[in-house]
C-alpha cells in the first residue's frame, strides 16, 4: 500500500449562507494524479485554498505529509509543495528565467532553472518578458514556478481553464510527465475529459459534498450495462413531457439524452413516441457513458451548467 | 535572507525596467528641480544692476554747490565695496549719453541717469524760490532712462529713486526747505537678510518630495498591485513569509531613494546650491525615508483596489507636497493653509532637513521636526499593521 501524503477528514467551510465545503474526506496517495471534479461553485477552489493554507476552515482535520495543518502551512511543508493558482500573474517587466530564478531562491532544494525551462518547453522564451507571453506560455511558466522548488506534491487549480486545445494538450503532457517522475498531483477541474484523461483517482464534488469517487473506469462502470441514447431534434421548445416514460432523461435545447439499460426496447419506444407526435428527428447516436453522464446521472445537471 | 534578497532583486529589476517608475522617481524630481531653479533663480540672489550715469551739469562746478557731484558720489558709493548693488559707469560727455542709450536698448545695461546741464543752478534757484515763497523757475529734473517691460530695469529705477529721495532729504536738512526732484518712492530693494539663495532652499525640499513620492507610490504599488494580481498569494504559498516580502519591499524602495538622492544632490551642486552633508544630514535623510514609508503602507491598508490606492496616493502626495513648504516658505500663505502645513509631516521634514544640511535655521524647533514625523509614522504603522490585508 502506497503512503498517503494528504489526508482530509470531514472538512467543513461555511460562509454565512453557504456551506462551501460540507464535510468532505479523501486521501491522496503518493505518486498519483488526484482530481477533484465538479462544476463551478462546487467548492473545489475553496477546498484547494484551505489545503494551500490560504483559508482557515470551520471543521475537520487536514494531515499534510503526516502533519496536522490548520491555516497557514508551515514553511518546511511549503518547501515540499508546488502551487499553480487559478490566476497566474508575475511581477512585471521580469523575464521568464528571472521569474524562475526568483522562485528557486525561495526553496531550499530547488532544481536547475534550465532543466525546468526544458520541461515547460519555454527555452526559446527564456529571456522574454512575462507580459509578452501567451496564455498557454504563462500557464506553463506558472507550472514551472511550482516545479522549480522540486516539490513532492503539486496543487493545480483548474490548470487548463481558458486555454486553447493545443495549449491544454501541452499542459496535460506536462502533468503526465510529472506522474512518470513520481510526483503527486492534486488538481481541480470542471473538464470531464481532463479528469478522465489525467486522473488516477477522481472525486466528484457538488454543492460542497463528494457525490462519487473512483477511477474514471470505476465511475463509468457504476452505470452497469447502461448505454446513452442521444437524440437530436430539429426544433426547440417542444412539449416533451411524454419523455417522463423513461427513467433518466435530460433535455438540453434540441438534444435529448436517455440513459437506458435495455437499448432496443427504449430506442424503439422513443422513435415511436416521436413519430406519434410527428416530431422530426435529426440524428440518433448510441454511445458508452462518460464522466459527464456520471455527473448528469448523479445530479440531474451537466458539469458546465 | 536569501529569500529577502531574491524578492528585493526582482522588485528592483522590475522598477528599473518600468518607464513610469523611472519617470516619476528620477526624471520628475530632476525636471522639477531644474524648472524651479531656473524660474526663481534670481530670488534672494545678490542682485546687481548695471547703471550708466551721465553728468552734463556745467554750472557751479568744483564748488560746494555742485549738487550733481553729490549725486554721482552717492551712486559711486553704491557701486563699491562688498554690498555693491550697482555697477556704475559715469562720464560727462555727450557722446557717452548716446553710447549709454544704445547699450540700454540692447539690454547691456539696466538704466541710464542723466543730470541735466543746468542742474546745479536749478537746484539753487529752487531752494531760493522755496525760501522766498515765489514760483518762477521750473523744478530740476533728473532723467532716468529704463528699458520698457524689463523687470530689472524697473528694479534699477526703484533703487535710483530711493537714492534721489535720500538726496531730497539731504537738501531739506541743509536748507530747511522741502523740494522734490523725483517723486519719492517707498519701495526699497534690499539684500535678502538670510545668507542663502532659492536653490539652497529648494534642494532639501525636492529631496523630501522625491523620497516621499517613492515611499507613497512604491509601497502602495508593491502592496496593492501585487496583491490584486495575486502575485503575493503566489509568493506566500511558496516558502516565503510576509515579513520577508515586507523587508524586500522596504529595501527595494530604499535603494531607489538612495539613487534618487544622489542624483538630486549632484544636480543641486551643479546648479550652485550650498549645503552640508554631514552625518546629521545623512541621518536626517534616512529619518525622512523611514518616516515617509509608512504613508504608503497606511494608504494601502484602507484601499481595496490598486486604483483606489493610486487615487489616495495622489491625494496624499499632492497635499504633502504643496502644503508642506517644500518649494516655498509657508509664512506667506493664508492662515488655513498654514494650519494644515503645521499638521502634516513634510513641513517638519523640510525644515529639519534644511537645518540638518546647514541651509537655514529651522522655523520650527528641531525636536518637533523629529517628533511630528515620528508620531505620524508610528500611528500609521500601528494602524496599517492592524488593518492591512495581505490577501483578498
Amino acid at each position: 500500500m502506497r503512503e498517503s501524503i494528504l489526508e482530509v477528514e470531514n472538512l467543513k467551510k461555511y460562509y454565512s449562507d453557504i456551506k462551501a465545503v460540507d464535510g468532505i474526506s479523501f486521501k491522496v496517495l503518493k505518486g498519483e494524479v488526484f482530481a477533484l471534479l465538479g462544476p463551478n461553485g462546487a467548492g473545489k477552489t475553496t477546498t484547494l485554498e484551505i489545503l494551500e493554507g490560504l483559508k482557515d476552515y470551520d471543521g475537520g482535520k487536514i494531515k499534510l505529509f503526516g502533519e496536522e495543518v490548520r491555516g497557514k502551512v508551515p514553511r518546511h511543508l511549503r518547501e515540499r509543495i508546488g502551487v499553480v493558482l487559478q490566476e497566474n500573474n508575475f511581477i512585471d517587466h521580469l523575464t521568464t528565467v528571472e521569474i524562475l530564478k526568483m522562485f528557486r531562491s525561495l526553496y531550499s532544494n530547488g532544481i536547475d532553472v534550465r532543466e525546468v525551462l526544458k520541461e515547460i518547453s519555454l527555452e526559446d522564451k527564456a529571456n522574454a518578458k512575462v507580459e509578452k507571453l501567451s496564455g498557454g506560455q504563462r500557464q506553463r511558466l506558472a507550472i514551472g514556478t511550482a516545479l522549480v522548488g522540486n516539490p513532492e506534491l503539486i496543487f493545480m487549480d483548474e490548470p487548463t481553464t481558458g486555454l486553447d486545445p493545443q495549449a491544454r494538450r501541452n499542459v496535460w503532457e506536462m502533468i503526465e510527465k510529472l506522474r512518470e517522475k513520481g510526483k503527486t498531483v492534486f488538481l481541480t477541474t470542471h473538464y470531464m475529459e481532463e479528469a478522465e484523461y489525467l486522473a488516477d483517482y477522481i472525486y466528484v464534488m457538488d454543492h460542497g459534498k463528494i457525490i462519487a469517487k473512483g477511477s474514471a473506469e470505476e465511475l463509468i462502470s457504476s452505470f452497469g450495462g447502461e448505454k446513452i441514447i442521444e437524440i437530436d431534434l430539429d426544433s426547440k421548445n417542444l412539449d416533451l413531457s411524454f419523455l417522463s416514460e423513461f427513467q433518466k432523461t435530460k433535455i438540453e435545447d434540441s438534444k435529448i439524452i436517455i440513459v437506458t439499460s435495455s437499448l432496443p426496447t427504449d430506442m424503439k419506444k422513443a422513435l415511436d413516441l416521436f413519430e406519434e407526435r410527428s416530431i422530426k428527428v435529426n440524428d440518433i447516436i448510441v454511445r458508452q457513458p462518460n464522466l459527464e453522464d456520471v455527473f448528469l446521472n448523479l445530479t440531474g445537471r451537466k458539469l458546465r451548467d | 535572507m536569501k529569500r529577502v534578497f531574491a524578492i528585493f532583486k526582482a522588485l528592483i529589476v522590475s522598477s528599473i525596467r518600468s518607464p513610469s517608475v523611472i519617470f516619476w522617481n528620477i526624471f520628475f524630481p530632476v525636471i522639477l528641480l531644474l524648472i524651479l531653479a531656473s524660474i526663481f533663480s534670481n530670488i534672494g540672489k545678490e542682485v546687481s544692476f548695471r547703471v550708466n550715469l551721465v553728468d552734463e551739469s556745467t554750472t557751479f562746478k568744483n564748488t560746494n554747490m555742485d549738487f550733481a557731484s553729490y549725486i554721482s558720489e552717492a551712486f559711486k558709493e553704491m557701486s563699491t565695496g562688498k554690498n555693491a548693488v550697482i555697477t556704475l559707469e559715469s562720464s560727462t560727455t555727450q557722446n557717452f549719453l548716446n553710447e549709454s542709450l544704445e547699450k540700454l536698448k540692447s539690454g547691456k545695461i539696466d538704466a541710464v541717469i542723466v543730470i541735466p546741464p543746468l542742474f546745479n543752478t536749478q537746484i539753487y534757484a529752487a531752494v531760493v524760490q522755496q525760501k522766498g515763497g515765489f514760483n518762477l523757475f521750473s523744478k530740476p529734473k533728473i532723467e532716468v532712462y529704463t528699458l520698457e517691460n524689463s523687470q530689472t530695469s524697473d528694479l534699477a529705477f526703484t533703487i535710483i529713486s530711493s537714492v534721489l529721495e535720500s538726496f531730497n532729504l539731504k537738501i531739506l536738512q541743509n536748507s530747511g526747505t522741502l523740494s522734490d526732484f523725483v517723486s519719492p518712492k517707498t519701495e526699497y530693494v534690499s539684500k535678502n537678510g538670510q545668507n542663502f539663495s532659492y536653490i539652497d532652499f529648494i534642494v532639501p525640499g525636492i529631496l523630501v518630495m522625491a523620497v516621499m513620492t517613492v515611499s507613497i507610490f512604491g509601497i502602495t504599488d508593491d502592496l496593492l498591485v501585487q496583491r490584486e494580481k495575486k502575485v503575493l498569494r503566489k509568493l506566500f504559498v511558496a516558502p516565503l513569509n510576509k515579513g520577508e516580502y515586507f523587508w524586500a519591499m522596504i529595501l527595494s524602495n530604499l535603494a531607489i531613494e538612495i539613487v534618487q538622492i544622489i542624483i538630486l544632490l549632484i544636480l543641486g551642486l551643479y546648479l550652485g546650491a550650498h549645503f552640508g552633508l554631514g552625518i546629521l544630514a545623512i541621518l536626517y535623510i534616512l529619518f525622512a525615508i523611514v518616516t515617509t514609508l509608512p504613508i504608503g503602507f497606511f494608504i494601502a491598508s484602507f484601499s481595496k483596489t490598486s486604483d483606489a490606492g493610486n487615487a489616495l496616493a495622489n491625494i496624499f502626495n499632492f497635499l504633502f507636497m504643496f502644503l508642506g513648504g517644500l518649494f516655498f516658505p509657508i509664512t506667506g500663505v493664508p492662515l488655513a493653509v498654514q494650519i494644515v502645513a503645521y499638521i502634516i509631516p513634510t513641513t517638519y521634514l523640510a525644515n529639519g532637513l534644511r537645518s540638518a544640511m546647514g541651509v537655514m535655521s529651522s522655523p520650527t524647533p528641531m525636536y518637533l521636526n523629529i517628533l511630528v514625523p515620528l508620531i505620524w509614522a508610528i500611528v500609521m504603522v500601528i494602524y496599517s499593521a492592524k488593518v492591512f490585508k495581505w490577501e483578498v
